[in-house]
């Protein structure tokens, strides 16, 4: 089962390890969620002086961090249809597509 | 006896690289590489403003240390850069790397304290030459094409750079390297060179081909210096040049969406670091005293949390072989360390409060509001939420996180984690204690970053994307990670201009051929007529009787009597 520790990890590992739990999407969504209501709430408990006028909006950050986000990621969408090509596109001799060379690693598992 | 100030600090590192390779003992040699910008650090640090070590070269005063409040914060933070790459590079027993990295990290610190455009010339080459030993040193025919590549552009720069200084000497008599106005060939030129450098788009695909090519610890140490030299070039030379303003802003925006679908993360990072750059020029651009400092001030951190990016995807790809995306996921479990450090370069990137980007990223934007600019505000904040997409989030995630590839790679070394922990700590500290920074940047700094204002409108920008990444994450929309290649104006001169110039050679042959077929069918024909005539069956070959040349003869002397009698 993914949300099993693994014998080989430490503490700061078994603590990431709270994210593969089932519910920890859920969860974290939710703490997102309330983290994004409390800033977006907390606008209205100070006074604006931004110098650019759009800006003076109540939660403008929130609504441009929310939209910029979801366009960025559908706009890539887009752009991957135009530009992607297989790996070996600039054939063999391309570091895309060649191993790295062993002698620049040292493998090592646990 | 000769002072630190009569020897230019790059010297240092050029002695030190001329010594490496006759050090026996490897950790002698690490000690060495790590000495020296300690050393030249500490010695800028101490030595006061003024022009040092100038000399006289065919006519010409080089000033080849000149330390002033711009080029001291940069040549700071190079020394730091070069400290922190080759304690990472520890390991090391490439003598190659090591002297590269040296005679690298000295000329970026020698063209950042030139006085004069001659000296930065020489420096700026050096950079050239020097850095593709680190692409080089990977050791495959496809490091080396693009070590090329790579070599082609960068001295192609030093030389559009000569060319104009050239130029701009001859028109103005003076080679100091100060303010100058796009005016004249000369200026442009040299702002040209200055823009490859700096990777301004459409001339920015040698960064993304050449970082990912070199080896796990050249990629940190190349993230430090050409770049940013470029930035620093830009600042002392261009600082106020208006159309900075817009060519930075289309540098913060274009590569966000490049990044956002690139399988290899050091290629990611190399875009990333293309979007940051475009807020130092924006910044440059505007020229203003805050706007500067903020230029200078978002170098200083960008090399830092830029270079802890670089250091744990190098890390990864040090242990398990791979830098893509899609052969990567759940690495936490035996690299939590390591996750550790990515985490805290991806909040310091992403600007998170309490985190070095926030305290200097906000100088340029707050300088572009003050300054009307807001259109090019609006799309730097955009551009922030897109820091937020690719290095904030997708370098992480996809690596530690997400779905569990499988693999249990052990922790990075310890000199790994120790290069990877110091630069952590400053970016956490600088983010904490700003004054720090601010106190060394070129002038004085009239700035609080931790308003509420500024603390929840980032808040706000960056809780928001995250929110909107969980959702589409959630909903299966975010771009999954596949192996590909993905076209950049690279393929202008890789594929394009080759086929461009197959075709137009397959044409001059099909033409060629016809011209010479036909010119060698005529000279048969002539031949073969001479031939007939002259060859032994020819008429001009038959042998003559001596009655028909008696007659001959006559017939010519009854001319000659003829033209006589007549004349």
């Amino acid at each position: 089962m993914a949300h099993h520790s693994d014998p080989k990890m430490n503490s700061l590992a078994r603590f990431y390890h709270l994210t593969s739990r089932k519910r920890a999407m859920t969860v974290m969504l939710g703490g997102l969620t309330l983290s994004c209501a409390f800033v977006f709430g907390y606008d209205g408990f100070y006074l604006k002086h931004e110098k650019v006028e759009i800006a003076n909006i109540f939660g403008f950050y929130a609504y441009y961090g929310f939209a910029g986000f979801t366009f960025i990621i559908f706009a890539a969408l887009f752009l991957r249809k135009i530009i992607k090509r297989r790996e070996d596109f600039y054939g063999d001799q391309d570091v895309n597509a060649e191993e790295p060379p062993e002698h620049m690693l040292e493998r090592k598992d646990l | 006896m000769m002072g630190f100030d009569q020897i230019p600090a790059a010297f240092y590192f050029f002695l030190a690289a001329i010594a490496v390779p006759f050090i026996p003992v490897g950790r002698l040699r690490g000690l060495l590489t790590l000495a020296i910008p300690v050393l030249v650090a500490y010695n800028i640090w101490q030595m006061g403003f003024g022009t040092f070590a100038t000399v006289s070269f065919m006519g010409f005063d080089l000033e080849l240390m000149r330390v002033d409040s711009l080029s001291r914060v940069f040549t700071l933070i190079f020394c730091l850069a070069a400290f922190l790459g080759n304690l990472y590079a520890w390991h090391l027993k490439d003598t190659t790397q090591q002297v590269a990295a040296l005679l690298y990290a000295g000329s970026a610190i020698g063209a950042a304290l030139a006085g004069d455009l001659i000296t930065l010339f020489f420096y700026w080459e050096g950079t050239a030459i020097a850095s593709v030993f680190l692409i080089w040193a990977r050791g495959s025919q496809g490091a080396y094409n693009t070590g090329m590549r790579y070599l082609l552009i960068q001295i192609g720069s030093g030389v559009i750079l000569i060319a104009g200084v050239a130029l701009y000497f001859h028109e103005t008599g003076s080679i100091t390297f100060e303010n100058m106005k796009l005016s004249s060939l000369g200026t442009w030129l040299i702002f040209l060179s200055f823009g490859i450098k700096a990777a301004f788009p459409l001339l920015h695909n040698w960064l993304q081909d050449s970082y990912p090519a070199a080896t796990v610890t050249g990629t940190v140490i190349l993230s430090a210096f050409t770049t940013k030299l470029a930035i620093y070039a830009l600042a002392r030379g261009f600082a106020g040049t208006e159309i900075l303003i817009y060519i930075g802003a289309v540098m913060t925006f274009f590569p966000i969406f490049f990044a956002e679908i690139e399988n290899d993360l050091r290629k990611v990072l190399a875009y990333s670091l293309n979007n940051q750059l475009g807020f130092m020029v924006v910044g440059v651009g505007i020229g203003t005293e805050m706007a500067l400092n903020g230029t200078a001030a978002h170098a200083f951190v960008h090399i830092l949390y830029k270079a802890l990016l670089f250091m744990t995807v190098g890390a990864v790809l040090f242990r398990t072989g791979t830098s893509k995306a899609s052969e990567l996921g759940g690495l936490y479990r035996t690299m939590p360390l390591t996750a550790t450090f990515c985490l805290i370069g991806a909040a310091s990137i992403s600007a998170f409060p309490l985190f070095s980007g926030f305290i200097a990223k906000s100088l340029i934007l707050s300088e572009a509001a003050y300054k009307h600019y807001d259109y090019i505000w609006l799309v730097l904040v955009f551009a922030s939420a897109g820091v937020l997409s690719h290095s904030g989030i997708k370098i992480p995630f996809f690596t530690f996180f997400a779905h569990d590839s499988g693999k249990r790679p052990a922790e990075a070394p310890a000199h790994m984690l120790l290069a990877m922990g110091i630069t952590a700590v400053l970016c956490v500290f600088i983010g904490v204690v700003p004054s720090t920074l601010y106190s060394i940047l070129p002038y004085a700094v009239d700035y609080v970053p931790y308003t509420t204002a500024h603390v929840i409108g980032q808040l706000q920008l960056l809780l928001f994307a995250l929110l909107a990444f969980g959702i589409l994450y959630r909903i299966g929309m975010h771009p999954p990670e596949i192996r590909a290649t993905n076209l950049d104006t690279d393929w202008l001169y890789r594929r394009m201009a080759p086929s461009v110039v197959l075709t137009c050679a397959r044409g001059i042959a099909v033409v060629w051929a016809f011209a010479t077929s036909s010119i060698l069918m005529k000279l048969q024909k002539l031949i073969q007529a001479l031939y007939r005539t002259h060859g032994p069956e020819g008429r001009m070959a038959r042998v003559w009787l001596t009655g028909s040349m008696v007659l001959w003869l006559a017939v010519i002397l009854l001319a000659v009597l003829l033209v006589n009698y007549i004349s």
